[in-house]
């Protein structure tokens, strides 16, 4: 992309961010610190930002997002779209839905949970795009703009942290759209905002101690270990103090000492999970995904702005049952008990939270050789839940028919999701984001593929 | 929607004991061939087999050959049945892996031998008394015993399940028998597998042994014991003599090396065939084995290496040795994938050879880049249903199996006269002027190289262009262009899907229907779209006026029949040029009293579910019988007549379903444990139903022996129709259905096939078996009329 040749040319032909860090010795660590360098120097960062529209939001209670990315596709059936009279060649093995603590709303009898908490969230049954492959799907929800076209747009993470990151007044240490544990891979990134914009992933693993979150918490190494290196580092490299008056090893130099900041200091106590009480952890589960339920809520309390859980395991072609009945409560306990605890920390109203994947599974369950009882990709109906950041709880929008294959009532492009999300941050969905060229490209498309005009879906904010 | 209902157990009781006696006397009449614990356990089994490999995929006439079917529900195998009647089979055995209580009582035996033995030694060598412990000859024999069982066929977390059972079968294949693909389909208990391909080559074949699942664990367990370990060694190397055909299996990260001995002046031929065997892999990406071939000297160094043959993914080398010398055939996948049907066969021939016709028209083409097509174009027309092709085609495509296969599901192509591009035609001044209806043969020889024709569009206004490359295996990328006299575009076309086409993944070729056009003369060109070009870049271009027409296939190949209950299949209809009719199925030919129903396609619809049933008593049980079929639409002098092409739908990496041809529908009767007792459909039919009301369907049954638990359900969702509550009166079965659509635009005429399926017993929570196992039979279609909103 443009900008990051430019910013190449300006570090000189040799010093890309990755070929920097070797250079000054620093380590993973400081990889995370230089994320943050081209906001030091708006010479180097700028490509056509006096071109975007400011944005004029509208409702801006939202102040962060935690997206938890069901990667691989959840059955929709199986979760917040049970059809129980579809009969046993749909349900498998969930007959049985349980009702919510909203009347008439039920959902699938392995999220018991949830179920007591659906006056907290909004149910999605209707959202549609009819694509059955991984990437593409996962691109048009995290852009929701469909894929092949000549752009390759950035995913919502991207956009605010273009938009509510620090070039609009982000302060905070960690940078503000972070990945837990891995990345979502190069279809839902930051496309042509360029890599400045790209999640910081943790790595690691936050259900283990310490978590050792890639660049900031390094596993064996106590902190006056690293304080040592630091000196060592220092007393080694002898450029900052041969070329210290040239603006880019200024520019390294602060990196360093932000990099250290964040790893000897408040960043690396966000991750911390053993400051947590133990009955803390245990509710949210003591596995991976619970734990990073709860590393997401210290993110949100440490101002970060897009927070994404990436939950991998849901493309349950073979084992599908198996692996539900092993994910489902899993799933349950870990976000049940997130929003329990963002809201009796007052910090539900301000912060979305949705969990989807890129598409539903095949309503009929495939029973031949060699799925076994699987489920396939369907992309013409799945499910999202939403809550918080101004979202009215305790409804349901939309619904397929009666076997969940195709939607019946009020269809939702995942583009339309995501003006709601943008809407409740105060981003216009519809304003112009930099690019490299100059291009006019907008956060969404202007229509859904069926004519629909993309707007914040109003039934859903409070 | 399904309803179910329980029938009450007294009755129920009542109904099975009073069985109709005609119907056992047909039975046992029927299966008086099959012996009698073989037709006992044949009637518990319902699942229906499939079979995921064959292994080695062929053999040679005049050879006997064993072969390792891996599939799954194969329980109780009673033939092997193939297309070639010359050859006989022999089903040997059936392995399954163990169960794991067997595997744990198994250990727990082997673990108290083990103890006693080495206590026996430890006595024996302290001079101790060993007492009870005294290591006798049965002891020995029953641990060796214990051993042999769980070598052969142990639990194993590891394997897949769907190729985890084996069957393990001979062929005798006759001398006589022509090379030439085969089809074999495993008929068990449980009905008539899918088809696998057998491949019958003239040259002696090289076999590696069958591999298996790895297993790590027992391994150890084995090995310790002394006995050999059964996961497969990850490299495998022999010699070989030139010519021969090699079978091999590849393991995760195998790589199979043959060695040969060549002489410089000699030409070798090297073709492999691994897509060609199994074309899709459902749970594999690419949904192949992706076979490498790589060809090293003495000292290790890479001479040659192919990973495909143009758009072919099966490889194919040429090699012409520099010095006489030993050479190393390099076998693997190319992402080093693995399993038991990541299978091949590679054939290795010095051209020309006299001995072989094959080899004959190799050395006739020897020049050619595309050599090795030669020899499978051969072969694939010796037992196929496919004819020769009956059309001129251009060098390169005439000797693609993939046309033979294609031009199979168009026929009506042979009407049309063909004419031969003459070159220079590049510019539209230079354009080839044709006349309409022609079938131009053309190449794209060039990088800059444009084919021009100026065409004239008659009275009516409409043509049809359409490009055949691709789909007959030619490389080329087509773009399809038509321009009016003052030079500008009015309509182009890259691709255009063609559902016939299923062995082909990118179909490239174009197509364009055009209407209302002015008449007068128009240019059509032709290009690459990827600006590549070849003497092998050949097409065949239609330009006609529309013909309307039509290609029907059904799916799946196999289809295994209950008493009364038949079996449903669908049918798949490509429309072309505009062609909307309606299109009835027949039976072209088939046994006495097998009896098509619904085989009524609506006008539009691409496909629709069709039954098929047996008149009691007309077919003896397990016995294999084809089925040939024919599709007929419009009348008098417009009426089309169409051979139905049999097909399997098969999935390529998780996602993809591709229509793979086969070459006969084959269909036998079983006999299940539960059946569904005769049923027809009374009045009045159609049933009529408009969107947002319900009708209702009535059938009667006339048996007594309903099963306690059924359940019914379409077996293709109708969108918009809901089979809704279900009643039994004395003997007559009420169904409702009702019309939920959303999107019908208007009238709909359909058939609405439902199959009956044993419902969850009473107080049974959830389903977690397949449903297969739960069919038991089909219903009389109903003919539905959806009626537009008032």
């Amino acid at each position: 992309m443009n900008t990051h040749s430019r910013q190449e040319n300006l570090l000189g032909s040799h010093w890309t961010r990755r070929g920097f860090l070797v250079r000054v010795g620093f380590g993973i660590a400081g990889l995370l610190a230089l994320a943050r360098l081209p906001r030091l120097n708006a010479e180097v960062t700028s490509i056509n930002a006096s071109r975007a529209v400011p944005d004029r939001p509208k409702a801006n209670g939202a102040k962060s997002v935690i997206q938890i990315w069901l990667w691989g596709g959840p059955s929709h059936l199986d979760t917040f779209d049970p059809k129980p009279e579809a009969g046993p060649d749909y349900c498998g093995q969930f007959q049985n839905p349980i009702e919510t603590s909203v009347p008439g709303v039920r959902i699938c009898e392995a999220l018991p949970e949830l179920a007591k908490i659906a006056d907290k969230y909004v149910l999605i049954r209707s959202l549609s795009h009819g694509i059955n492959a991984h990437e593409t799907a996962a691109y048009l929800v995290q852009t929701g703009w469909p894929p092949g076209g000549r752009e390759v747009h950035p995913c919502i993470g991207a956009v605010v942290s273009l938009r509510k990151g620090y070039e609009a007044g982000y302060t905070g240490l960690l940078p503000p759209y972070i990945v837990l544990t891995q990345p979502q891979g190069r279809f839902s990134e930051a496309g042509f905002l360029g890599n400045k914009y790209k999640p910081f992933a943790t790595g690691g693993n936050p259900a283990q101690t310490p978590f050792a979150v890639e660049g900031i918490v390094a596993p064996g190494i106590s902190t006056a270990r690293q304080l040592r290196r630091r000196q060592l580092l220092t007393q080694l490299d002898v450029i900052p103090t041969l070329l210290s008056n040239h603006p880019q090893v200024q520019l390294a130099v602060e990196a360093e000492r932000q990099a250290y900041e964040m790893i000897l200091g408040e960043g690396a106590k966000v991750f911390d999970l053993s400051t947590e009480p133990a009955a803390v952890r245990d509710r949210y589960g003591r596995n991976t995904f619970g734990q990073a339920c709860l590393v997401a809520r210290r993110l949100v309390e440490a101002g970060v702005p897009y927070i994404t859980i990436n939950y991998t395991g849901w493309d349950t072609h073979k084992q599908h049952f198996q692996t539900m009945r092993r994910m489902l409560p899993e799933l349950d306990r870990g976000l049940a008990t997130l929003l329990v605890d963002l809201d009796q920390r007052g910090l539900l109203a301000s912060t979305v939270v949705w969990c989807c994947g890129e598409f539903g599974r095949t309503p009929r369950i495939q029973w031949e050789p060699p799925w076994n009882g699987g489920r396939g990709h369907w992309g013409h109906a799945f499910s999202a839940l939403l809550a918080g950041g101004g979202i009215k709880g305790g409804q349901v929008l939309g619904a397929t028919d009666a076997k969940g294959e195709y939607v019946k009532d009020r269809p939702v492009h995942p583009a339309e999701l995501l003006a709601t999300i943008y809407t409740l941050l105060g981003i216009d969905p519809h304003s112009t984001l930099p690019h490299p060229t100059g291009e006019s490209v907008t956060v969404l498309p202007e229509t859904t593929p069926d004519g629909r005009k993309v707007e914040p879906i109003r039934e859903l904010i409070a | 929607m399904r309803q179910t209902w329980h029938v009450p157990r007294a009755q129920a009781a009542q109904r099975t004991s009073s069985a109709p006696a005609i119907m056992c006397a047909i039975v046992v009449l029927a299966t008086a061939c099959l012996p009698l614990p073989l037709l006992a356990q044949a009637q518990r089994a319902t699942a229906v087999p499939h079979i995921g490999y064959v292994y080695p995929a062929g053999g040679r006439p005049g050879t006997t050959v064993r072969v390792v079917l891996g599939g799954q529900a194969l329980a109780t195998p009673l033939q092997l049945w193939c297309d070639c009647p010359e050859i006989t089979t022999r089903v040997l055995e059936h392995i399954r892996p163990m169960p794991l209580q067997r595997f744990n009582q198994i250990r727990e035996q082997i673990r108290e031998l083990e103890s006693k033995r080495r206590q026996w030694r430890r006595a024996l060598a302290t001079g101790s008394d060993p007492g009870s412990n005294s290591w006798t000859r049965a002891d020995a024999q029953q641990l060796d015993e214990l051993y042999r069982q769980l070598a052969k066929n142990p639990p194993n977390r590891e394997a897949t399940p769907a190729i985890a059972e084996t069957v393990i079968a001979e062929l005798i294949i006759p001398a006589t028998v022509q090379p030439g693909e085969l089809e074999l389909r495993l008929l068990c208990a449980g009905g008539l597998s899918n088809p696998l391909k057998f491949v019958i080559d003239p040259w002696p074949e090289t076999t590696k042994p069958p591999i298996r699942p790895a297993h790590p664990e027992l391994d150890r367990v084995l090995t310790r014991a002394g006995y050999p370990p059964i996961s497969p060694p990850q490299s495998f190397e022999t010699n070989v003599s030139i010519p021969t055909t090699i079978n091999g299996q590849l393991p995760p990260g195998g790589v199979d090396k043959f060695r040969f001995t060549a002489l410089a002046g000699q030409k070798l031929f090297i073709r492999a065939s691994a897509r060609r065997l199994i074309p899709y892999i459902a749970d594999a990406v690419p949904g192949w084995c992706q076979l490498t071939l790589a060809i090293r000297d003495k000292s290790g160094k890479l001479i040659l290496f192919a990973d495909d043959t143009e758009y072919d993914p099966d490889p194919s080398l040429c090699l012409e040795p520099a010095r006489d010398g030993q050479y190393v055939l390099e076998v693997a996948d190319a992402l080093y994938r693995g399993r038991e049907d990541f299978l091949y066969r590679i054939t290795l021939l010095h051209a020309p050879d006299s001995n072989a016709p094959t080899v004959q028209m190799a050395a006739v083409n020897a020049e050619s880049e595309a050599e090795p097509h030669a020899l499978t174009a051969s072969q694939t027309t010796k037992h196929t249903a496919s004819a020769p092709i009956p059309l001129s085609l251009p060098l390169p495509i005439s000797k693609k199996p993939s046309a033979a296969a294609y031009l199979r599901t168009r026929p009506e192509l042979t009407s049309i006269p063909t004419t031969a591009e003459t070159e220079p035609n590049d510019t539209p001044g230079a354009a080839q002027v044709v006349v309409q209806p022609t079938l131009l043969t053309g190449c794209i020889e060039h990088a800059d190289d444009v084919d021009c024709f100026a065409v004239t569009v008659p009275q009516s206004g409409n043509l049809a262009l359409e490009v055949l490359a691709r789909r007959l295996g030619s490389p080329l990328d087509s773009v399809l262009e038509l321009l009016d006299a003052s030079g500008k575009i009015i309509a182009s076309n890259d691709d255009h899907p063609d559902p016939a086409a299923g062995l082909v993944t990118h179909q490239a070729d174009s197509y364009l229907l055009c209407t209302n056009l002015v008449p007068g003369r128009y240019l059509v060109r032709v290009r690459d779209a990827q600006g590549r070009a070849g003497l092998d870049h050949t097409y065949l271009l239609r330009i006609s006026e529309p013909r309307p027409d039509f290609t029907v296939l059904v799916a799946p190949a196999s289809l295994t029949l209950r008493p009364a209950g038949g079996a449903s299949f669908t049918a798949h209809v490509i429309r072309r040029d505009g062609f909307s009719e309606e299109v009835q199925l027949l039976i072209a030919e088939a046994p006495a009293g097998v009896m098509l129903e619904g085989g009524l396609i609506p006008a539009g619809a691409h496909q629709a579910p069709v039954s098929v049933r047996v008149r009691p008593g007309a077919i003896p049980v397990f016995t294999p019988f084809p089925i040939k079929l024919a599709a007929r639409a419009g009348a008098g002098s417009n009426q089309l007549v169409r051979t139905v092409l049999p097909a399997d739908e098969m999935m390529q990496a998780f996602a993809y379903r591709h229509l793979v041809p086969a070459s006969e529908l084959v269909a036998v009767m079983v006999r299940p444990r539960e059946a569904l007792p005769g049923i027809t459909l009374l009045g009045p039919v159609p049933v009529q139903i408009r969107p947002g009301a319900s009708a209702t369907i009535r059938l009667a049954h006339h048996g007594t022996n309903l099963p306690t638990a059924i359940a019914f359900e379409p077996v293709v969702p109708v969108k918009g129709l809901i089979l809704g509550t279900g009643v039994i009166k004395s003997n007559i079965l009420e169904l409702t259905v009702r019309c939920d659509a959303i999107d019908i635009p208007g009238a709909v005429k359909t058939n609405l096939v439902i199959r009956a399926v044993r419902g969850p017993a009473s107080g049974e929570q959830g389903v977690a078996r397949r449903a297969p196992d739960r069919v038991l039979g089909v219903l009389p279609p109903v003919p539905i009329e959806i009626m537009p909103p008032l």
